[in-house]
């Protein structure tokens, strides 16, 4: 336990102190999730609402299937799409792999199925009522699932915090598309894991630190919104 | 009664035929005809579990019937999303229990009038206008689902009509609001038909309610409609006087009973014995539908109680518990029977 003791106060130091390489490592992995998050939720939360509200054969298969797809593992996501961005893969002449973009390819095909699914539940929790009230009153499908997500807003915002949990934390994709470059591709994570192999605990128990308080922080966030908007 | 004169004269709105509803392969609503004119109340009479939720979310455009054809101001209802949409927007259905969105009864009420672009000013008036309709207009800038339940369902028949539809559907519109509310309620839509010449469509369990908004009911039963329960049926010659509005059905006997808007000649009249006024005693006057005669029989019926009246003619009255009690008749009094002329259906 000694170790732990003393990497912790080294940690504190290294945060107090606001270490560059901290810094950038902590940089790095909120552009990166951060971009993930978003788009996973500007094209998983649409997606979820049209599977919630459409009629079309094989739609509790689709859910099945998303529901399977959460529990999809992060390094099958890094290796599927390392074959297309590697250079002999079908995408290989784009030059993406071990990049941030990569990364947020990666991310976002982890996701995609979460954030769906948390929007589906989250609107078919809500009253059927809701979505019959907009359309009688003379809104167009889409209209209609804007008021209804309105409606649901804060467990899509859970949704989405949960979706920014599952990034944040992830290490397969960030270091398989990634690749863990210092300054460029290292996240919070990859850094942990390495620091880890080394056997050097200070940055790493820092990292650790520092990754859980943005993990509350955003809960934190997500609860004073909904507390407010429910006042 | 101009509302008799509308029904009988005014365009259909609704043309329905061979109208099915099934789920799982089982009907749960099978109509084969009913017709709804432009300016009427028609109520939709039937125990839970008859459909009548079903009709009207087909009639609303928010369900696809699975065979048969509804008609709406002449045209078949079209199936692309577009059409379906313009359609919605002419019929609006107010929910058993209405729900509104997060935000205030204004914000509420404005949400249709912003889909159909109406600018922000008369937006503004419409909103007040429709909340002044239905006494609500303190209530302006309450959250709406923080409101009580006739509270919100005065609201929510005021964000319909603040859409100017051309039909009304409502579903159990007294359903969890009390005796007060219920009259409130009917009075609002009521007026709401008067004012505006909004047709309205209502469903209801309860017959009576039904039979004090609604001149015309149909009565719907495991999913289909069945005939009405014709009585007090009598057949006459109508004449009128220089103004329409004065018709008087004179019967073999020689008694008259008031006939509004029913055309010179032979007739055959209905009277509803839920709109049948007794009272104690003898008619202090001599007018057409003033009948003096004898109870001969009283019985309970469906929480209502049916009194049979020898007066002359032999006529059924049915009178709601609270009245027959507040009443005092008994078998073998002497009553004065009155037939208000929206007791009269042309038969």
């Amino acid at each position: 336990m000694g170790y732990l003791t003393q990497s912790t106060a080294a940690a504190v130091h290294l945060i107090i102190g606001a270490d560059p390489e901290l810094l950038e490592i902590v940089r790095v992995s909120l552009v990166v999730c951060g971009s993930s998050t978003v788009i996973a939720s500007v094209l998983g939360i649409p997606m979820g609402l049209a599977i919630a509200f459409a009629e079309f054969p094989g739609k509790r298969l689709a859910i099945t299937l998303l529901n399977t797809l959460m529990a999809l593992p992060t390094v099958v996501v890094g290796l599927l799409v390392y074959a297309f961005l590697s250079r002999r893969g079908l995408l290989g002449p784009l030059g993406l792999l071990y990049t941030k973009r990569a990364m947020v390819l990666g991310q976002i095909i982890l996701v995609i199925p979460l954030c769906a699914t948390f929007a589906l539940a989250a609107v078919s929790r809500l009253d059927p009522r809701f979505r019959q009230t907009a359309l009688t009153l003379g809104a167009g499908p889409v209209r209609a699932a804007a008021a209804v997500a309105w409606e649901a807003r804060f467990a899509l915002a859970a949704g989405v915090a949960a979706t920014f949990g599952r990034v944040i934390a992830e290490v397969g994709v960030a270091m398989m598309l990634g690749g863990n470059v210092k300054g460029f591709t290292r996240t919070m994570t990859t850094a942990m894991a390495l620091e880890y192999d080394k056997g050097q605990f200070d940055l790493a128990v820092a990292l650790g630190i520092v990754l859980m308080a943005l993990s509350f922080g955003v809960n934190l966030v997500v609860h004073l919104f909904q507390g407010r908007m429910r006042t | 009664m101009s509302r008799a004169i509308l029904t009988s004269t005014s365009a259909p709105l609704y043309e329905i035929s061979g109208l099915v509803r099934a789920h799982g392969g089982k009907k749960v609503l099978d109509v084969a005809a009913l017709e709804v004119r432009q300016g009427e109340i028609c109520g939709v009479v039937g125990p839970n579990g008859a459909g009548k939720t079903t009709l009207l979310s087909l009639l609303a455009f928010l369900d696809r019937p699975t065979a048969g054809e509804i008609r709406f101001a002449g045209k078949p209802a079209p199936s692309d999303a577009r059409g379906l949409v313009a359609l919605r927007r002419q019929a609006v259905l107010i929910h058993q229990h209405p729900v509104f969105f997060s935000g205030t009864v204004k914000k509420n009420l404005e949400f249709g009038l912003k889909l159909r672009k109406v600018p922000e000013a008369r937006r503004a008036a419409l909103v007040e206008e429709s909340l002044d309709l239905v006494g609500m207009r303190p209530f302006l800038h309450a959250r709406a689902q923080s409101l009580s339940g006739g509270e919100t369902m005065r609201a929510a028949i005021a964000r319909a009509v603040a859409l100017s539809p051309r039909v009304i559907l409502c579903d159990e519109p007294t359903a969890g609001v009390d005796d007060q509310a219920r009259a409130a309620v009917a009075r609002l839509l009521s007026n709401v038909n008067r004012e505006k010449g909004i047709t309205i469509l209502f469903t209801s369990h309860d017959a009576f309610w039904a039979r004090n908004l609604a001149r015309r009911r149909v009565r719907l039963y495991e999913g289909r409609l069945v005939p009405p329960a014709w009585e007090n049926l009598f057949h006459g010659t109508v004449e009128t006087g220089p103004d329409p509005g004065d018709g008087v059905l004179v019967l073999p006997s020689g008694l008259r009973l008031p006939a509004p808007g029913l055309s010179p000649g032979p007739a055959r009249v209905a009277v509803d014995p839920a709109f049948v006024e007794l009272e104690k005693g003898e008619p202090a006057r001599n007018a057409p539908g003033v009948l003096s005669g004898t109870v001969i029989q009283v019985g309970m019926e469906n929480g209502g109680v049916r009194i049979l009246v020898d007066a002359v003619i032999s006529l059924s009255a049915v009178l709601p518990m609270d009245r027959y009690r507040k009443s005092g008749i008994l078998a073998g009094d002497r009553v004065q029977v009155r037939i208000p002329p929206a007791a009269i259906q042309e038969n």
